[in-house]
């Protein structure tokens, strides 16, 4: 595994920012880590490039414990932040050449040809740049060396769509033998291209599964009854975000299985006149977890 | 790999290095422009305004070059590079080292050689005041940047810490320890080393802010408690550090003497504290130098019990003299029998009034260093130059500007070559032409190589005779040591301090 956490729980004071955090990461996989602001997930982020040290729980990348990390692991560990703080003093050019010598396999070639790709001034001094450009040099910055792992906390937050499509095709013609870990709530532009989606809500993972998983086992339910019934005290638990009107019913079911869906509803309703099941994008996934645990919440 | 990033930060801060430099090529001129007879005197107080500027200058220096690569932070790019924090650690101390203790050694080792000092003891001298400069101001202002994230938060920090200084000097009102003396200085600088030391190693390894925080507010309460120690705390400390080297016969004798009389010269002036003057019969060993490092009075009650104490220093300044046989702060064999044997003390208003007319138990421990006899040179020195003298340092001849049947002596010793001098004018035949004429360093309690040998010329001014006004033929330097620092105490059996005052005593 190139990351693997076990039980993680980070507190500040009194306030607890993640509780029993589990999730692992495959090589060679695109992991996206999604939860609404302040779920947790640059805690998480911080914690794995050992900027933070776990309250309990282990945590380890490339087999290493998070807070045993040493240059040796940095190497081989691309990072591009929304929040990074470049040194801003410095011009593109004199950042790139400051930070080259501490990795042995910079591409300068690579570097080169992203400087040009993203059209950067290597003359400018970063404070003077946008931050779409900062971004852009942060993310030279962590691909130039051909990192292993790439971590992405938010990259495309506050970016445009011309230039968030340009960094998302960068990051992808790059993404041979390169794991990446992403941190988004910007789903629809990540959807495309990731094979495995934690949920992370308050602090706690309320799902870790691959893609191919979530597309396969949730789904939009929509369910016209025989006649008005009344809703039922507690649904399944598999059924979530469930709304009734008259003898019209909605819900997202979570162990979708077409074989057995119409007895599912039957049990709780009888006989029924009409059962359609979507597929759900990403973002309506999110959505309707972000619901139902509002909802448990209440 | 630390040298790489330091590159980086002189790239990025070289206009503060330039400042700095500056400000030293400055006050080196300035001091190299006065000489050693410190010439004009009007020039002292814009180059202790330079150095104070070129310390300020460092320490912000080396808090922006720290603030760059921010160990308090949680977003900076370093955090997640293949940067070592050690080779991190080592770039900041480094850029510490450029401006303070680099250009201090320079220009200090510069200033010594066009002073006309022999290069190992410039050498010897400019380290010792390069490094107390880089432990003073290099080493605080890493400790304060590696705690902070901005220039504003470590603004705050400097500011608090001159309130309390502030706070603390009012509070203190004058009674605090000597910071000249070796013992302050060596205790502040073990504290700036170990909390620098801690603070480092905790951010550096660990980025453990809170703790650092608490270590470097832990140290500067420490540095604060040495500061504000009570002359009478610290000078016991200095004869427990002194061991070994207590005179087993004291060289010097003090006792009441309740037959003198005070010589009146006039009115002293009204605002002043009152001041009362304590006769004394001194007795020298004329082989010997004492010096008064500080008087602790006691006034007691017939039974004992105390009723006032205090400590007298004799280096923050003297008292208003009213009568003119006052005893000054060293003692040589000239002071027997000589009729300067009055001891001034200044005393808070409230005081005096208290025991003014109640006869009281009034006793004065002195705390005294004598210095025995090192070495004797002689030595000729024509005027106006600059003369070195082997075995001891540089000396200057002129003639007094205010009465030209005097010439004045104007010697600094190489390192610790002295801490003491006498000086005997010879005439042709090399008879000697009057007494001695005894000078001490006003840091005679210092301890190792003399720092200010370099930066504060003419620490030994002795007026000498020229009978015909043109100037020295011939002299001889005698030099001296530390041989022992005891206590005496002279007892006053029953007074009213009415009694001691320079209309009484007259």
């Amino acid at each position: 595994m190139m990351i693997e956490a076990r039980n993680v729980e980070k507190r500040f004071g009194s306030y607890e920012a993640l509780s029993g955090l589990s999730f692992s990461v495959a090589e060679g996989s695109v992991y996206a880590l999604i939860g609404a602001n302040g779920a947790g997930k640059t805690t998480t982020i911080k914690m794995m490039m050992n900027i933070l040290a776990p309250t309990r729980g282990d945590l380890t990348l490339m087999g290493t414990p998070s807070r045993e990390l040493t240059s040796y692991h940095f190497s081989q560990i691309g990072y591009v932040s929304e929040s990074q703080v470049l040194p801003a003093q410095m011009a593109v050019g004199a950042y790139l050449d400051y930070l080259r010598p501490f990795y042995p396999n910079w591409d300068e070639a690579l570097e080169r040809a992203m400087l040009e790709r993203f059209k950067l001034p290597v003359e400018r001094k970063i404070r003077a740049l946008s931050h779409g450009m900062r971004i852009k040099v942060a993310l030279v910055a962590a691909l130039a060396f051909k990192p292993k792992l790439l971590v992405l906390d938010e990259p495309f937050s506050g970016l445009d769509p011309l230039v968030r499509d340009d960094l998302v095709e960068s990051v992808l013609s790059h993404a041979e033998d390169l794991t990446i870990f992403i941190s988004s709530h910007e789903l629809n532009e990540i959807e495309s291209f990731v094979s495995d989606v934690g949920f992370l809500d308050q602090g706690r993972l309320l799902f870790e599964n691959s893609i191919e998983v979530l597309n396969a086992r949730i789904r939009l339910i929509r369910v016209t009854l025989q006649s008005t019934a009344r809703p039922p005290d507690t649904f399944p638990k598999a059924w979530i975000d469930p709304c009734m009107s008259g003898n019209a019913l909605s819900f997202v079911h979570t162990e979708f299985a077409e074989d057995r869906l119409t007895s599912e509803i039957a049990a709780v309703f009888g006989d029924v006149k009409f059962v359609q099941a979507e597929p759900l994008d990403l973002r309506s996934i999110f959505t309707a977890f972000a619901r139902a645990e509002q909802i448990r919440g209440r | 790999m630390w040298l790489h990033i330091l590159k980086k930060d002189l790239r990025l801060h070289w206009p503060y290095l330039v400042a700095v430099l500056a400000l030293k090529i400055a006050s080196a001129s300035m001091i190299v422009q006065m000489g050693m007879f410190a010439q004009p005197l009007q020039l002292l107080l814009p180059l202790g305004l330079i150095e104070l500027a070129c310390s300020g200058a460092a320490g912000f220096a080396i808090i922006l070059v720290v603030q760059s690569d921010p160990v308090v932070s949680n977003n900076d790019d370093w955090l997640i590079r293949p940067i070592r924090r050690i080779d991190l650690a080592l770039d900041k101390i480094s850029f510490a080292v450029l401006v303070t203790l680099l250009p201090t050694f320079v220009f200090n080792l510069g200033v010594g050689l066009m002073h006309g000092l022999d290069a190992l003891p410039a050498i010897g001298a400019a380290a010792y005041t390069g490094l107390v400069t880089f432990i003073g101001v290099g080493l605080p202002a890493l400790a304060i940047g590696t705690i902070t994230a901005s220039w504003r938060q470590a603004a705050g920090i400097v500011f608090a810490i001159f309130l309390t200084w502030a706070v603390g000097l009012i509070i203190a009102d004058g009674q605090m320890a000597d910071l000249a003396g070796w013992p302050a200085q060596l205790a502040l600088q073990i504290i700036f080393v170990i909390a620098t030391a801690l603070v480092l190693t905790l951010q550096y390894r660990r980025r453990n802010t809170a703790t650092s925080r608490g270590v470097f507010v832990v140290a500067a309460m420490c540095a604060f408690a040495v500061i504000f120690m009570p002359r009478i705390a610290a000078y016991p400390s200095q004869r427990i550090s002194a061991d070994g080297k207590v005179a087993e016969t004291d060289p010097i004798r003090l006792s009441f003497d309740d037959k003198s009389k005070v010589e009146v010269i006039g009115e002293g002036p009204q605002i002043m504290p009152p001041v009362i003057y304590v006769p004394l019969k001194v007795a020298v060993d004329p082989d010997r130098i004492v010096t008064v490092n500080n008087i602790n009075l006691s006034i007691d009650s017939g039974d004992g019990k105390p009723l006032y104490r205090s400590t007298i220093s004799l280096l923050s300044g003297q008292p208003p003299h009213q009568v003119s046989n006052v005893l000054g702060d060293t003692f040589d064999g000239s002071s027997n029998g000589h009729k300067s044997n009055y001891q001034a003390i200044n005393l808070p208003a409230d005081v005096f009034a208290k025991f003014k007319n109640t006869p009281r138990r009034v006793s004065l421990t002195y705390h005294l260093s004598s210095y025995a006899p090192a070495a004797t040179i002689k030595a000729s020195l024509p005027l106006g130059v600059p003369q070195k003298i082997a075995g001891f340092g540089v000396c200057e001849a002129q003639v007094s500007p205010v009465n030209d049947q005097v010439v004045e002596l104007y010697c600094f010793p190489a390192t610790d070559s002295s801490n003491c001098i006498a000086a005997t004018v010879l005439d042709l035949n090399g008879a000697s032409i009057g007494a001695p004429q005894t000078r001490c360093s006003t840091t005679a309690m210092q301890s190792g190589l003399n720092t200010k040998a370099l930066t504060e010329p003419g620490q030994f001014v002795v007026a000498l005779p020229a009978a015909n006004g043109a100037g020295i033929q011939s002299l001889t330097l005698t030099t001296y040591k530390v041989a022992g620092r005891f206590t005496q105490t002279v007892v006053l059996p029953q007074v009213r301090l009415k009694d001691l005052t320079a209309h009484a005593g007259a």
